[in-house]
């Protein structure tokens, strides 16, 4: 697995409370490929002027 | 003593009536809500512009307005619907801003439990328009807020925690 991804360690928060955020908000994956859209139109606007 | 005892079935009947009746509408309006998302996905990918969740707009805030459905509303999965309602397009646009902004105007007012967001999957998305460039500040802000108010009942108000928390839940 790539780093910075699933549990690791954050003070003041257990796995367990890890798991649920997870849970609740995804792991961000879910609409990555609108958010990687959205950089390369920023990137085309910004190649043009 | 007979008289107000079937006073007081017919009574509790009729509520459950009522009940059933509200659950039976907030079903059938998420049903009809998922078709018009999937409907102007489906236009999008043609070319077409994307109008069915407009026309059924005014319909949908009718009934997150209501308080009296708010019970049906969260037990009956509404927010599911809302979640497709909210997602980005196949073309990566974002949909309508009057659609947002109704849609964003419930989630605030909505007593919105962590089971509810389990169910509807809805953080996923309000996760998405507080990464998002896209949103008006507006938006954003409410966003923001939604993400907040929803991760503390479960990390608490750890401020710090829950913000590395969030960043973890980065692209």
């Amino acid at each position: 697995s790539r780093p910075g991804r699933g549990p690791a360690a954050i003070p003041g928060v257990d796995e367990e409370q890890l798991g649920e955020i997870f849970e609740i908000f995804g792991d961000g994956e879910e609409y990555a490929w609108a958010l990687e859209a959205e950089e390369a139109e920023a990137t085309e606007e910004y190649d043009e002027d | 003593d007979a008289a107000l005892k079937t006073q007081k079935r017919r009574k509790k009947v009729d509520e459950d009536d009522i009940e059933q009746m509200q659950d039976d509408r907030i079903v059938e309006v998420r049903e009809r809500m998922r078709q018009a998302a999937i409907k102007d996905a489906e236009a999008i990918k043609d070319g077409i512009p994307a109008t069915h969740k407009l026309q059924m707009l005014p319909e949908v805030r009718d009934v997150l307005q209501k308080h009296s459905l708010y019970d049906s509303i969260l037990d009956n999965n509404l927010l599911e619907s809302v979640r497709l309602w909210l997602e980005p397009l196949p073309d990566a646009s974002l949909p309508a801003y009057s659609i947002q902004r109704e849609l964003f105007a419930a989630l605030e007012e909505l007593p919105i439990k962590t089971v509810h967001l389990r169910e509807s999957g809805i953080g996923r998305v309000v996760l998405f328009y507080q990464k998002s460039r896209k949103p008006q500040l507006g938006i954003k802000r409410i966003a923001d807020k939604l993400v907040g108010d929803w991760s503390r009942p479960i990390i608490g108000r750890n401020k710090k925690g829950r913000s590395q928390m969030m960043m973890r839940l980065h692209v």
